[in-house]
């Protein structure tokens, strides 16, 4: 008995939270990411922190094109 | 010719017609059993398949090993005892020839996982990397490449610098801004039991099979749609022309694509078509699943076992 409550109780978890994306706007966010880094005085760091986004951008896409 | 000889050409040409539209049809697939959920709301960042049947391991992005048991219909979770670099993600899973277990510890450390979750060796990695496979005793690297076109995957043992180019794979040019390219130049490798290791870009129907010594072919699939560079980037749940490839031991290449979702279940992680090839790569067969399938955990000739959208264990037959 107890078993057959487990095993529905499962069931409705994993209907309840039914798997879904959320990890929209890479875009937006390597946009938000970029505006920030122009903001940066120091060149090098300007340009370091633009390779950052870039970084963030490809590691939130990921997700999207090669995760499971 | 007579009349009534004429009618049965005609209609013998019709029922030719309709045959050779429906081979090219999705037919459903049925789902033979099912056991589960094994894994609830969260993302599946790597897979390690054992030869045999020995069980599947997941790990999700949650952080837990999942041991898959098939025959037994059984899963068990470990939680992995060790903190992200950097509050990245662990990403790949690879299950050496010797037995020991690999993952991507954010993208600059290799770290060794034992399956009870716990955390081994780690080694730091110079350059940044994406992805990690096993292949024998070698691990299969991604690295990270804004720079292309370059060797799309590397391979090295545990310890050594992942220098040594494997297969002919090479990352495009594209005219598009360099993390979309880089993002686009991203590479997955899916399982292969018969010699030769499917691995593809995220925008392609193609595949690139590569054997240990790495050599390599290019198989272009037929059935599968193929997705514009800005949809994959800009969507929330692109559709991916193919999200996994399990190439069984007898040589039957199954393919997993994003199809077309049911309306109300778009929202779903996971495929709703399921192709068959040759090895040689002819279309046997596409169908549509009833449920979404996630990942192939297991093939032979005449059917798989997926990992469901909704976190459950299925087996789909013709």
């Amino acid at each position: 008995m107890k078993k057959i409550v487990l095993v529905g109780c499962l069931s409705v978890m994993a209907l309840v939270s039914a798997p879904r994306t959320s990890l929209a706007g890479c875009t937006t966010r390597l946009a938000d990411c970029y505006v920030r880094s122009a903001k940066v005085d120091s060149f090098w760091y300007r340009w370091a922190s633009g390779l950052d986004c870039e970084l963030d951008y490809v590691e939130c896409a990921r997700v999207k094109l090669i995760g499971a | 010719m007579p009349t009534h000889r004429r009618h049965l050409f005609v209609l013998c040409l019709c029922v030719a017609a309709l045959a050779s539209c429906r081979a090219g049809q999705p037919r459903p697939y049925r789902i033979a059993g099912r056991f589960g959920p094994i894994v609830g709301n969260e993302l599946v960042t790597g897979r390690a398949v054992s030869p045999h049947d020995g069980p599947v391991l997941l790990l999700t992005g949650g952080r837990a090993l999942i041991s898959i048991d098939i025959p037994a219909r059984r899963a068990t979770r470990h939680p992995i005892d060790a903190e992200p670099a950097g509050g990245e993600t662990m990403w790949g899973l690879a299950r050496l020839a010797g037995g020991s277990l690999w993952t991507l510890n954010g993208r600059h450390q290799l770290l060794e996982l034992r399956e009870d979750g716990s955390a081994g060796r780690a080694i730091p990695l110079r350059d940044p990397h994406v992805a990690l496979y096993g292949e024998g005793n070698r691990l299969l690297y991604d690295r990270l490449d804004f720079e292309p076109p370059a060797a799309a995957l590397t391979i090295g043992r545990p310890g050594e610098e992942p220098g040594t180019v494997w297969g002919t794979m090479r990352t495009r040019a594209l005219p598009l801004a360099r993390a979309s390219v880089a993002a686009l130049n991203l590479v997955s490798c899916g399982v292969g039991l018969a010699g030769e290791r499917p691995c593809w870009f995220p925008d392609e129907t193609a595949i690139t099979l590569t054997t240990s010594g790495g050599v390599s072919r290019r198989l272009e699939l037929a059935g599968l749609q193929r997705v514009a560079a800005e949809v994959l980037l800009t969507s929330d749940n692109p559709p991916r022309p193919i999200r996994d490839v399990y190439v069984e031991p007898g040589g039957t290449i199954w393919v997993l694509s994003s199809g077309t979702a049911d309306p109300g279940r778009r929202d779903w992680p996971g495929g709703w078509l399921l192709a068959q090839y040759s090895a040689g790569g002819r279309l046997v067969r596409t169908g549509r699943l009833p449920d979404s399938g996630r990942l192939i955990l297991r093939a032979d000739a005449a059917g798989c076992v997926l990992l469901s959208g909704r976190g459950e264990v299925i087996e789909v037959r013709s």
